[in-house]
């Protein structure tokens, strides 16, 4: 395999821009994106549905040509150097159609993986390492179509391992898989990481990306509206979080209608649980005053940083009242 | 030596997948067997009793003539959709982006898929064709070589024109009017069921743009009266320039069409 130019970074995207045209409409789905990955390094595009992240990692796979701008993959771009690029990465999303349903695990993987050149001694003993290391051995033989999600999803993980790339990417690596299989394949990527792959996640799963990643870009609307590590991002708001851990239904409403007095709307109610981003922290300890009137004892009140949810559902609304 | 690899890849993915529909593969084959059976029978009983002077360069005889036709127009028809079919069913299978990622380039695996199915349709063809011809008693005379130089050429043509079409759906995904326009013409002016001779010369004159009409032609020659390569040599140079223009315009609207796709981002989409 020819090495790619001396480059700092595993992938950089560089003013990335990607408009689509459905009938009259413009769809924005990249807007001048400019990003770096490490080498080595689990980087995140978190974001809700729509916000871009399969059309970026698609340009970054060479499969979408984009409207301006370019992405360089180990320093090569995909747009001048698209088969240095795919030799490069490995793809795997959640697209469960993505292998023939008539063919054995085993047929599909030698199917596609002699067609990156393995040769074949080399490929089998790849194929029987990988399908061992996922605990798929035993599963070889058995048609595609017959296999569980999560078994479905190894096999995809395999497939992008099979020509040993640099770069791997997974488009929503843990949806519909059950939670024995999500621990499973956080323990294979992150030893993948530990093995120096650069590992890039599209993914809408907080907690997986929190789980999993260095490092986490927030999209939303096709543009990266935050970008750091899960620490960062969550310090990123410098706001802080008022937690009531049990309240009674028939406190709620008064709970409610004292944040809001004050301004504050930005709450969440999970369970028994209460929660409110504070816009102005300044105002606190009249909030736990007026709190306090309305029978909520001090006690029952935390003040607390806000997790990662938090930090990206408040970081999602500033952006969107900033568009608006 | 990796070109070859592939290809194989390519024939044993598609030979699994194929016989593992075995109900499926039966029922094709014996639709194509009936399918030529009929003309067959067709032939049978207008031959009865007539002589066709049109066709004696042929050798005369209409079995002959409409049984060569009918296995010419199934291939016709596999040069033509094989491409367009694959792109099809790797998008539907969700395996066409994966393909791409594995580094082989878009033509080759159009070429490996198309060149697959040529393969089923060669083996079905002259099974067929053997059966048939033992049935109804066909008079053959074979030139084996000049026969397969020329479904060679033929395969070549068509599969520039199969091409396009299939550059055109990558990005219409549905309705290609030069696949409908090419098989539509060979069936009706390329002297596949009837001598071109028979039609009226302003539709004669379109005849002489198709290659099939060469390539039907300079095949009944070579099969059933075992012409040599000098009293067919016409209809092949004719073929090897028409491929000189099907097979580059073919590559070039298939790769618009691809990178259009691209652009479009509707890769998988049909």
């Amino acid at each position: 395999m020819t090495t790619g130019r001396k480059s700092r970074y595993a992938v950089e995207a560089r003013k990335l821009k990607k408009v689509f045209r459905v009938g009259k409409k413009r769809i924005v789905a990249n807007d001048d994106i400019s990003l770096h990955i490490n080498k080595g390094e689990i980087y995140s595009i978190l974001g809700p549905n729509g916000a871009g992240k399969t059309t970026f990692i698609k340009i970054v796979s060479t499969l979408i040509i984009p409207t301006s701008g370019d992405v360089l993959v180990d320093g090569r771009s995909v747009l001048k150097d698209e088969i240095y690029v795919r030799s490069c990465i490995g793809l795997s999303t959640g697209f469960e159609r993505s292998f023939y349903y008539r063919l054995s695990g085993y047929q599909n993987l030698l199917f596609f993986g002699s067609l990156y050149g393995i040769p074949s001694r080399k490929l089998v003993s790849r194929i029987n390492l990988l399908l061992e290391e996922f605990g798929l051995y035993q599963w070889r033989s058995v048609q595609y179509m017959k296999y569980s999600t999560g078994m479905k999803k190894k096999l995809s993980l395999i497939r992008a391992l099979l020509h040993d790339p640099k770069v791997l990417i997974f488009d929503e690596p843990m949806s519909s898989v059950d939670p024995e299989s999500t621990v499973k394949l956080r323990e294979v990527i992150t030893d993948l990481k530990q093995k120096g792959k650069t590992i890039l996640i599209a993914t809408h799963n907080i907690r997986e990306a929190e789980a999993l990643s260095d490092r986490i870009a927030i999209m939303k609307n096709g543009r990266i509206v935050a970008e750091g590590s899960p620490f960062e991002l969550k310090h990123l708001l410098k706001k802080k979080v008022l937690r009531i851990m049990q309240v009674n239904k028939d406190k709620l409403n008064a709970v409610k209608s004292v944040l809001r007095r004050y301004g504050e709307e930005n709450f969440t109610v999970s369970g028994k649980k209460f929660s409110c981003i504070l816009d102005d922290t300044e105002l606190l300890p009249d909030i736990i005053a007026a709190l306090n009137e309305a029978g909520i004892a001090p006690s029952e009140i935390l003040i607390d940083d806000p997790d990662l949810e938090e930090a990206f559902v408040s970081i999602l609304k500033e952006e969107e009242s900033g568009l608006s | 030596m990796a070109f070859l690899k592939k290809f194989w890849s390519f024939l044993k993915k598609d030979f699994l997948i194929t016989v593992s529909y075995k109900v499926n593969l039966i029922i094709g084959f014996f639709g194509m067997f009936i399918g030529i059976l009929k003309f067959g029978f067709m032939a049978h009983f207008l031959q009865a009793g007539n002589t066709f002077p049109t066709i004696s360069k042929y050798g005369g005889s209409l079995i002959s003539y409409l049984v060569t036709g009918g296995i010419f127009m199934s291939y016709v028809s596999v040069a033509m959709n094989s491409f367009r079919s694959t792109i099809r069913s790797e998008q539907s299978m969700g395996t066409l982006e994966y393909l791409l990622l594995s580094n082989t380039p878009i033509h080759q695996i159009v070429l490996f898929s198309g060149l697959s199915s040529f393969l089923w349709t060669t083996l079905d063809s002259s099974a067929i064709f053997i059966m048939v011809a033992v049935l109804f008693g066909v008079q053959m005379k074979v030139n084996l070589l000049l026969s397969l130089l020329i479904l060679a050429l033929t395969v070549i043509c068509i599969s520039g024109i199969g091409l396009m079409s299939a550059g055109i759906i990558m990005v219409t995904k549905k309705g290609d009017p030069v696949g409908w326009i090419f098989t539509t013409l060979t069936g009706l002016l390329s002297g596949v069921f009837y001598p071109v001779s028979v039609l009226p010369s302003y539709l004669r004159a379109i005849s002489f743009v198709l290659p099939p009409t060469y390539a039907m032609h300079a095949l009944r020659k070579a099969l059933l009266v075992g012409a040599s390569f000098h009293s067919v040599e016409k209809q092949i140079f004719i073929l090897v320039a028409m491929s000189l223009v099907t097979v580059p315009t073919g590559i070039l609207t298939f790769r618009w069409g691809f990178n259009e796709a691209r652009r479009r981002g509707s890769l998988i989409e049909y």
